[in-house]
């Protein structure tokens, strides 16, 4: 993978970070933290991605797959509060 | 498998349950379209991005690496897109429900004018008012035409009404609450705050009824300028009743010298005749004094239990004559009898007053009906009559087709020397002794008037129960003289003194005389000074006549008191507690008067 690409991608990861956590914090989800959790992640994943491109390239890679299971795994738990909860709260 | 690869098979694992998840239970995410498929393309997303890490983890060559950073940042997009579409959901969701439990009747609307939702309150304000489901009232235009009835209203307020969403508009989208008054479907006015706020594309429409607090403050503000016009009245009553009553000494000293002088004049005499005039002029000025006296509560009376019905009765044709054969004249009793008690003098000079005033209220033909009834007044009355008491009463009521009053000439009509009349066609005294007379009796009155339709007075005077015992002033027809007797007179007026003396001298007394009570005291404790009988004036400096007589009655035990006032403002109740062998006599008195008092006090203690 490109590393000017990866490094562009995690640019824009940590410039949304802080959007991302005012925008959840004031949405009224209940399950904003896991959603935030998920997102910092696959944010901390994306660093990992760009560090394993200097060095310790096996390492870094596990920690960067590690992130994006515990990624993958707050957005279920995101997505099982929601279906499960947040029945009160919104409305279409 | 590396651990790598089990990694990326559990990442897949989740991203698919979610995603299975989020498709299974569709129906409980409560998001709106616009929220719900950001987050399944962003689910999508990830999974594709967690299975294409899985290939490559797993050694076949990664087909879809080189999308997978441009699908990183999409999904970023996605999920900032879903939680900011969510923020929108919920603040609309709580919008909706502060619609719908705001206390306050609520409407949105759209700029065309079609009405979007009303809350429930307003629903059932709708229903209330105009007697129609929200579903009738499609538009603003169905508001406008339901509201005001009348065309007039209904253009003005309509175009009042864009004016201010326009300005709302243009500025900062605040529509300024405006006071409207809804005519319902029954014909009843509500009146309403109404104001809102333009929201996008809607305005957001709230109505408040202040209809009970309207009518609370139209109730304060005529309790207020009953209770100011009251207290004028008082104030000029007050100031009335002193010149009267001064002017009422003067006069008696006037009528008592004139008297005297003519009764040894012989007619024949060259000042006889002018003497007369004086005497005739006098005697007239004491009417003006009786009518400033009526007005301020001060005049003497003699109440006397009758029947309302019979009174007017008696003096119908009296009223006909009065009123002259132009005007016709209703008269419809009541079921009675109505018995009040006052004076019937002061009953007639109600009724003459009003007469007058209604016949020069009708400019050629017309009708003045009077009409009796028993009306029971309650404390809803009372609000706006502060010094009334809750009881029967029987109501005068009495209407003239006349050209009526408007609102400036009402608030004044009681006042005395107030006259619409020409120059010399009225004295202003009329309605000014019509009311003092009520207040002094306990009762109200109320006018009602339009110009051009007529007025219309209602009287309510304390009706008397049947137990209620009759007080009858006998008039005795001689002229009784002394048989010796000695009298003590206190009065503080010396020409009414003096001229007191004389009298009391003429019809063959013996008198004394006192200027001040303690003068008078001085001499009740002389004990070789025979008095039978002690005549004092009520209102004096020192001490009372009331008082001085207890003081004189415990010196003198069985001594006759015989009172004179032209000032006596409780007369009623000091005639109530006049016991044998006192009395009371009215100043000025003539000499005929005193004469015929004094034997009835002398001749009452005697037996």
């Amino acid at each position: 993978m490109n590393l000017t690409t990866e490094f562009f991608v995690l640019c824009i990861f940590l410039v949304g970070l802080p959007f991302f956590y005012s925008m959840l914090r004031d949405s009224g989800l209940k399950a904003w933290r896991f959603f935030f959790a998920s997102y910092l992640f696959l944010a901390l994943s994306n660093i990992f991605t760009v560090i394993e491109g200097f060095g310790f390239h096996d390492f870094f890679n596990l920690c960067q797959h590690l992130s994006i299971a515990l990624s993958s795994q707050a957005m279920l738990f995101a997505i099982l509060q929601l279906t499960r909860s947040e029945k009160t709260k919104g409305g279409s | 498998m590396n651990p790598t690869s089990l990694l990326c098979l559990f990442s897949a694992f989740c991203q698919t349950l979610a995603i299975g998840l989020l498709l299974r239970r569709k129906s409980t995410v409560p998001v709106s379209q616009s929220t719900y498929f950001p987050l399944l393309s962003a689910l999508l997303l990830y999974d594709f991005i967690v299975i294409s890490n899985f290939l490559e983890q797993s050694g076949y060559t990664a087909f879809f690496d080189p999308l997978e950073d441009v699908a990183e940042v999409v999904f970023a997009f996605l999920f900032l897109l879903f939680v900011n579409n969510w923020r929108k959901d919920s603040s609309e969701a709580r919008f909706r429900d502060l619609f719908k439990l705001a206390p306050l009747p609520l409407a949105e609307m759209g700029l065309d004018g079609r009405i979007k939702e009303v809350n429930d309150l307003l629903a059932e304000r709708l229903q209330a008012y105009f007697g129609t489901t929200t579903e009738e009232i499609q538009t603003v235009e169905n508001w406008w035409s339901l509201a005001y009835p009348d065309k007039g209203q209904q253009t003005f307020s309509r175009s009042t009404w864009r004016e201010l969403v326009n300005h709302a508009l243009e500025t900062d989208g605040v529509i300024a609450p405006q006071e409207r008054e809804v005519t319902c479907a029954d014909g009843s006015k509500r009146w309403n705050i109404i104001g809102g706020r333009v929201v996008g594309h809607n305005v957001l429409i709230s109505f408040f009824d202040i209809t009970d607090r309207k009518r609370m403050e139209d109730e304060r503000e005529i309790f207020r300028d009953r209770m100011l016009q009251s207290q004028k009245l008082e104030a000029i009553g007050t100031l009335a009743g002193g010149v009267a009553h001064d002017f009422n000494n003067m006069l008696g000293a006037i009528i008592g010298y004139s008297e005297m002088m003519l009764h040894d004049l012989k007619p024949e005499h060259e000042h006889y005749e002018d003497l007369h005039q004086i005497l005739d002029a006098a005697r007239r000025s004491t009417g003006l004094t009786r009518q400033l006296l009526a007005f301020a509560r001060k005049q003497e009376s003699v109440a006397t239990v009758f029947d309302v019905n019979q009174a007017i009765e008696d003096t119908l044709k009296m009223m006909q004559r009065l009123i002259g054969e132009n005007v016709e004249l209703s008269w419809m009793p009541g079921e009675g009898p109505l018995r009040v008690c006052l004076d019937p003098s002061q009953f007639d000079q109600i009724l003459t007053n009003l007469c007058v005033n209604a016949r020069d209220a009708i400019p050629d033909v017309g009708k003045i009906t009077v009409e009796t009834r028993q009306v029971s007044i309650g404390d809803d009355y009372l609000n706006s009559h502060p010094a009334g008491v809750p009881g029967e009463y029987a109501l005068i009521s009495f209407s003239d087709s006349g050209c009526g009053m408007d609102q400036e000439t009402l608030g004044h009509i009681f006042e005395p020397f107030y006259t619409t009349k020409e120059v010399g066609h009225g004295t202003g005294l009329g309605l000014a002794t019509v009311y003092g007379v009520i207040q002094q009796n306990r009762g109200m009155i109320d006018v009602y008037s339009e110009p051009g339709l007529g007025t219309t007075f209602n009287i309510y005077l304390p009706l008397l129960s049947e137990e209620e015992t009759e007080a009858v002033a006998v008039a005795p027809k001689e002229e009784p003289r002394g048989r010796g007797e000695s009298i003590l007179i206190v009065e503080d007026n010396p020409s009414v003194l003096e001229m007191s003396v004389k009298m009391l001298g003429r019809l063959g007394y013996t008198v004394l005389k006192a200027a001040t009570p303690s003068q008078a005291l001085e001499v009740v404790e002389d004990e070789n000074q025979e008095i039978d009988l002690l005549i004092t004036d009520v209102v004096m400096p020192e001490m009372n006549g009331r008082d001085l007589a207890e003081r004189v009655s415990r010196l003198r035990p069985g001594i006759s008191v015989l009172f004179m006032s032209g000032y006596a403002a409780n007369i009623v109740r000091l005639e109530k507690d006049l016991e044998i062998g006192r009395g009371f006599i009215k100043k000025p008195f003539s000499l005929r008067g005193l004469a015929t008092k004094l034997r009835e006090v002398l001749d009452s203690n005697a037996s």
